[in-house]
């Protein structure tokens, strides 16, 4: 998964179906985060993509983003 | 899990089997057990296989058959954000907080940034008190290991599974935002709003809600990417000019009113089916309160009604649920 993948999650408010309760809250907050202040989009970008590489469980929500 | 209504000796003799427990019951019942490998958190309602009820004399036990090892913890409310450096590798955590504690509101407000929140479930809930007795005694939580009694802080449990099994949480939310209504934007994070932006507008909160004739009942809705959270209302005061909440409202969230959901008992019913039988679940007492659940069956969901739930975050008149389940069948998304 590529950081565009999670720059495009991160800037939309797409729902994500299926995906875990913690994901959704993840990216919630994060999409805040973002919208509050633009200039933290690749911070953002790197907590969301370190959060799929250390967690096996959320790798099946990837499919949701 | 095995999920249990049981009598004060009942529950001692499960203690004293070593079983690893998660208890909720009366300060009295929960002061009566013996020391042992449990954690517990007052409160008086529960809703049962038999239908909801306000029971002082019993405890709801839940085991957790599986673990494998487990860490009890008292974190005071200043080192809350450290709660999951102790969780072990593979597992899950549970919590307790008393109500209206220091630590219920720092968890609330502070929670969803705590290191590594998200790296595995995390569910609980506030510990309440009877109805009657609310500003006249404290909810509590208890220390199994040496039966101390908090009304600070939060009782964590943490539990390591097998390898093979996993630990699935999730929330049952009857209500939706209501998309014809106004969008809700608060410039705060708090329990309590005087103003919020009203479709863009800045204007008296509590004079709004009272306003539209706003019903208590109906909480506030958020989308966190598809997943609705709560905001439930606990008064509305246009002469103080001031709205409060049982969670706080997020600063830069949008939020809705939900859409009224008829009868509720019938509803959550319908949409728990025939889930729940060895889950871990807490429900809302708002919902047992305003779906009059004394004495209605609503599926096999069963624990405390309680006074928040916690699902990584602090939510409201929500049904949380944690289940155990391989590996392999674990839900793919």
């Amino acid at each position: 998964m590529n950081d565009a993948v999670f720059r495009e999650t991160l800037t939309s408010s797409k729902d994500l179906g299926e995906a875990s309760l913690a994901t959704k809250i993840l990216v919630a907050n994060l999409r805040r985060e973002v919208s509050g202040q633009p200039a933290l989009l690749d911070q953002a970008v790197s907590s969301l993509s370190a959060y799929f590489a250390k967690h096996q469980f959320a790798s099946k929500d990837l499919a949701a983003l | 899990m095995k999920n249990t209504m049981m009598t004060i000796a009942e529950a001692a003799a499960e203690i004293e089997a070593g079983k690893v427990l998660l208890l909720a019951g009366s300060e009295s019942a929960l002061r009566h057990l013996p020391p042992g490998s449990w954690i517990g958190g007052t409160s008086v309602y529960f809703l049962t296989a038999q239908g909801g009820r306000c029971d002082e004399e019993n405890v709801f036990v839940t085991e957790f058959a599986a673990a494998r090892d487990f860490r009890i913890r008292h974190y005071d409310p200043d080192r809350l954000a450290s709660l999951c450096e102790e969780r072990f590798e593979h597992g899950v955590s549970t919590i307790l907080i008393p109500a209206f504690s220091r630590a219920h509101e720092a968890f609330a407000i502070e929670g969803a940034g705590y290191p590594g929140l998200f790296s595995q479930p995390l569910m609980g809930w506030i510990t309440g008190t009877h109805l009657d007795e609310i500003g006249r005694t404290t909810p509590k939580i208890v220390d199994g290991r040496s039966g101390a009694v908090h009304d600070e802080g939060a009782m964590l449990l943490h539990v390591a599974l097998p390898l093979g099994r996993r630990a699935e949480l999730d929330i049952i939310n009857l209500f939706e935002p209501d998309l014809s209504a106004d969008r809700i934007v608060f410039e705060e994070t708090g329990f309590s709003a005087a103003t919020a932006h009203v479709n863009g507008e800045a204007v008296d909160f509590a004079e709004y809600l009272s306003g539209i004739g706003h019903d208590l009942k109906l909480p506030l809705v958020a989308d966190y990417a598809g997943a609705m959270i709560n905001v439930s209302l606990r008064g509305i005061s246009p002469e103080r000019g001031l709205v409060q909440f049982y969670a706080p409202v997020i600063a830069g969230v949008e939020y809705r009113v939900a859409k009224s959901i008829g009868d509720y008992a019938s509803v959550l019913g319908a949409q728990i089916g025939s889930a729940g039988g060895e889950q871990l679940s807490c429900n809302c007492i708002l919902n047992y309160l305003y779906g009059e659940l004394e004495g209605k069956r609503t599926g096999n969901f069963t624990g405390p009604a309680t006074f928040g739930e916690i699902a990584y975050i602090l939510l409201n008149q929500t049904l949380v649920h944690l289940k155990l389940e391989a590996e392999k069948a674990a839900k793919v998304a």
